[in-house]
């Protein structure tokens, strides 16, 4: 059974299913996350399967990051931060963990040797004042026990194995001293070293030129196809989608609003705000014409308190219908086998449309 | 001079070196090339895309020619006159004819400005004889312009979102009713979203003002999507110029066949296609390579391209590429 | 948007009166409440202290170097004045001297790191060197051979310590405007057409007002301990105006018999200048 098979039980039904053959990898149920009386999350259930690629897209203010750092555990701490649901990693093996209901010791052991995760700016990431060297062995010897001199040459063997040309003057060299893109491979380096089985890729490229991204991309592809982890891939960018995602998720204003395979989202998106997303974006051969625009979303994304009613996409929505969609917030209901999108009116509107 | 017939704006052998100070008594010890010899036109009513990666030098070229940045050597002309040659009153009056827009819409407004203040303070300096509610008036039909209602007047830039303070930076760019301007990579910190409304807005008020812009933008779909020409820079050099179908069709530079193919696509045939990976970073632009400035990473450079300097040529009617290796693109 | 802002923003929005939002922010701020409060303490006995002190501070009487009683409370000194009456009246003296000499301080200071930070090139080379070795003569030394020079009266204290507190400022305002100049706006006014006197006027200088009002703060308080000092040193204000820094002094001499007038005007110098350094640090 595929992953998004798990991924729609974990959306659609209440009951675990004993019967069920294979257990996503990481299974986050019902999470939801308060920042005071703002709702960052509400009700985000997915599950990412063993060695698969899924793309978290959103715009700022989604909640995507937040997603990323509630399975990480690095949520703020704080008396206001409340955060509900279960994320069960490696269930049904005997590494079985629930990582809400560990402590923070546990967590940090489940930190960096099960899940990593990289950012978008390797540079805050990186300490300024220790060496490559110095910071990768000490990502290694967090979770392994090893000889300085073992770890070293690990250390070396992953940066060899990142393409970085010159991996000894590089393990030496400082972080001020490496290029964008050296320093990320360094990051993925470390978030690598104690070969985790997901790996957590918040705008990894974002700020990197496209010739760097493009070396990029192909490197996490290969690094997969080696290590056969999963990665949790979070982007603004659909082409980057495209490329890298086996399925994707749509986040709009803390919710989950489409999710399904890659190519049956961005080829037949369900969800008006999907459907604007895509088109809102230029695509190579496409040429201005005189009065042609961009779809452009108007508006801006809602800031979502504690007792919000109707569709969140409402205001901005061209299909909205007063008195149905600013009422209840439309589920998460499925539109073909494994694609869900969130909408009470997509099928009226996909029929309007043929 | 028939003014009507020469581009708005030419640039010519345009270098801009900035000196590297360091060792003992801070003295100059080496040359940033950050623009090394850059030629090219915009034209009346017209779109130049600049397309180029970190230190290709892009940004430094648009604030060369707004004079923003000082040039080392190389000539601007606006109608076909040298900015060279203009005494006070021609460079006050060259200042309400260029602009330019930024890329990080909070930091290029002054956070202790409101709306009212920003748009206006063109008008001010460059000495308009306009009234204070005439200012006012000035100011709402701004925002007008960039669709933005009159209630925006008093607010200030920390109480709008990124989009809206980038309407507010275009219309200040309005203000004095210019010709020419230079958009710096004008919606790369917005959201996705909010970068359709800001690309709509451009094209649009292109046309409704008959402005022409430089496009700064490491995005080629969007430059393709925009621009009627693109030039592509790289560490400091134009490697290729042309109409922007062409170039993004049937480039005829090899980098510029690497940087499309790194857009990471989709829609009709995604993944079709063998992506050109560049090895390695970019060249210091201290020390730029001999001939050929992008030949270290170039998959088809040979022998000759260390020697020989390669020059814009025609490859296509108004399509010119700067590579040697005629016979691969 | 971090969780911090979010719950800044939602706490903002969820109160009701006036007094209840002045006391979340200030709560949510101790050492700038703290601050406040002492500062607002000291003024309020400054102003009204005609009205506070029970007996005239000048006036002597008979009772020479009493103790504590009801009707001196902090008993008298050498020629039977109330020292209460006296601490309450030096709260004027040196609030004038500590703001008076800040502001010297500041119409000295900043117009020169602004020009040094602004202009830059020569301007900056020159001015550097000036300010740099201002900053490397102790303060309290500096002001101590002026003031033997020029003599100590009340206007010359004011001036001799805005000229030896000015260095601070104008480093301080110089850094800031490197900062400020960098900033795109100001770029954006450039290519507006605006010169440099404009953009200094309407955007530099705005955006530094924060940073000097947090320094101003703390060089006040700066200037009261140094003018303290000046008195205790025999070289502040000629008497008989009452003055902290020269009631400790002569205070010193009868510690045995009342040592509340030392203690007392010591107390009132380390309130008002911990204070004033709180309520600008906390704004820094």
């Amino acid at each position: 059974m595929s992953a998004l098979f798990a991924f729609e039980s974990a959306v659609l039904m209440t009951e675990d299913d004993p019967l069920q053959a294979e257990q996503p990898l990481i299974d986050v149920r019902h999470l939801r996350v308060q920042f005071g009386r703002n709702c960052a999350l509400d009700d985000v259930s997915f599950g990412i399967g063993r060695g698969k690629t899924v793309a978290l897209v959103g715009e700022s203010g989604s909640g995507k990051s937040t997603v990323a750092l509630s399975i990480m555990g690095l949520l703020p701490q704080g008396a206001d931060v409340k955060t509900q649901g279960s994320v069960v990693f490696d269930g049904g093996t005997e590494n079985q963990k629930d990582l809400f209901a560990l402590s923070e010791r546990e967590r940090r052991k489940v930190r960096g040797k099960d899940i990593s995760m990289i950012f978008q700016d390797p540079m805050s990431s990186l300490n300024p004042v220790y060496t490559i060297q110095s910071q990768i062995c000490e990502a290694i010897r967090a979770h392994q026990k090893c000889s300085r001199g073992e770890s070293k040459s690990r250390a070396l063997d992953l940066l060899t194995s990142l393409g970085v040309p010159n991996p000894a003057n590089c393990l030496s060299s400082y972080p001020h001293q490496l290029s964008g893109g050296m320093r990320q491979r360094v990051m993925i380096a470390m978030a690598l070293a104690c070969g985790p089985s997901l790996l957590i890729a918040d705008e990894p490229t974002t700020a990197l030129d496209a010739t760097i991204q493009a070396q990029l991309l192909e490197l996490f592809k290969a690094v997969q196809a080696r290590t056969g982890m999963a990665i949790l891939f979070i982007t603004h960018n659909i082409g980057i989608v495209a490329e890298m995602a086996d399925e994707v998720m749509v986040m709009y204003a803390g919710q989950l609003v489409e999710a399904g395979p890659t190519s049956s989202v961005l080829q037949n998106p369900k969800m008006p705000y999907t459907k604007a997303l895509l088109r809102s974006v230029p695509v190579l051969g496409r040429r201005r014409q005189s009065g042609d625009v961009l779809e452009a979303i108007p508006g801006q994304v809602p800031c979502v308190s504690g007792q919000y009613q109707g569709c969140r996409f409402f205001a901005r929505c061209r299909y909205a219908e007063a008195g149905i969609c600013d009422l209840a917030t439309p589920p998460l209901e499925r539109v073909e086998s494994a694609h869900l999108a969130r909408c009470f009116k997509w099928k009226s509107v996909q029929e309007a449309a043929q | 001079m028939n003014t009507m017939h020469a581009p708005l704006i030419e640039v010519r052998d345009l270098r801009a070196w900035y000196p590297v100070r360091g060792g003992v008594a801070n003295r100059v010890i080496s040359e940033v090339k950050a623009v090394n010899g850059v030629s090219f036109d915009v034209k009346h009513n017209e779109i130049l895309g600049l397309a180029g990666e970190s230190g290709s030098g892009k940004s430094t070229i648009g604030r060369s020619i707004i004079r923003l940045n000082p040039h080392t050597s190389g000539q601007i002309r606006f109608k076909g006159a040298d900015l060279a040659d203009f005494n006070s009153r021609e460079i006050h009056d060259f200042r309400r004819k260029v602009q330019l827009i930024f890329q990080d819409p909070y930091a290029s407004l002054d956070p202790r400005m409101n709306v009212e203040e920003i748009v206006t303070e063109p008008l001010i300096v460059l000495g308009f004889p306009l009234s204070k509610r005439q200012r006012r008036q000035k100011a709402a039909e701004l925002l007008d312009m960039v669709s933005l209602s009159e209630a925006y007047l008093e607010r200030r830039p920390s109480e709008m979102s990124g989009g809206q303070c980038q309407r507010v930076g275009i219309a200040r760019a309005l203000a004095a009713g210019p010709e020419f301007i230079v958009a710096d990579e004008p919606v790369s910190a917005l959201d996705v979203s909010i970068q359709a409304q800001i690309t709509n807005l451009l094209g649009d008020l292109k046309e409704r003002l008959g402005l022409s812009l430089l496009f700064i933008s490491h995005d080629l779909a969007l430059m393709q999507y925009l621009s009627d020409r693109v030039a592509v820079a790289y560490l400091g050099k134009i490697m290729e110029i042309g109409p922007s179908d062409q170039i993004c069709s049937s480039p005829k530079h090899p980098y510029t066949e690497a940087l499309l193919s790194a857009v990471p696509k989709f829609g009709e045939g995604h993944r079709a296609g063998k992506r050109i990976v560049l090895s390695g970073d970019a060249p210091n632009p201290i020390s730029p390579p001999s001939g050929c400035v992008f030949r270290t990473r170039c998959p088809y450079a040979i022998g000759e391209c260390a020697e020989i300097v390669p020059q814009l040529s025609e490859r296509s009617p108004g399509h010119l590429s700067a590579c040697i290796r005629t016979d691969v693109l | 948007m971090t969780a911090t802002d979010t719950t800044r923003r939602l706490e903002i929005s969820s109160i009701k009166s006036f007094g209840e939002y002045a006391w979340k922010r200030l709560s949510a701020r101790p050492r700038l409440t703290v601050g406040c409060i002492l500062v607002a303490f000291v003024v309020f006995m400054g102003i009204f202290a005609p009205w506070i002190a029970p007996n005239d501070p000048s006036e002597s009487s008979i009772n020479v170097l009493i103790g504590p009683t009801h009707a001196n409370w902090f008993g008298t000194d050498d020629l039977g004045r109330d020292v209460f009456s006296r601490v309450i009246y030096g709260a004027r003296t040196s609030l004038i001297i500590g703001i008076g000499g800040a502001v010297v301080a500041v119409l000295v200071g900043a117009p020169i790191g602004l020009l040094a930070g602004y202009l830059g090139g020569v301007v900056d080379l020159i001015l550097v060197p000036v300010i740099d070795l201002f900053l490397a003569m102790p303060a309290l030394v500096l002001a101590l051979i002026i003031i033997t020079m020029v003599g100590a009266s009340f206007g010359n204290i004011v001036l001799v310590l805005g000229f030896v507190m000015w260095p601070i400022i104008a480093r301080l305002v110089r850094g800031q405007a490197l900062t400020v100049k960098t900033q795109p706006f100001v770029d954006a006014a450039k290519v507006a057409g605006a010169g440099p006197i404009w953009i200094m006027r309407k955007h530099v200088w705005p955006n530094l007002m924060r940073v000097i009002a947090a320094q101003f703060a703390i060089i006040v308080s700066f200037c009261i301990f140094t003018s303290a000092s000046l008195s205790f040193l025999g070289l502040g204000v000629p008497p008989p105006t009452p003055d902290w820094g020269g009631m400790v002094r002569t205070g010193s001499d009868f510690l045995s018999i009342n040592p509340l007038m030392s203690l007392a005007p010591g107390l009132a110098v380390a309130v008002t200048a911990v204070g004033f350094y709180l309520m600008g640090s906390a704004v820094e």
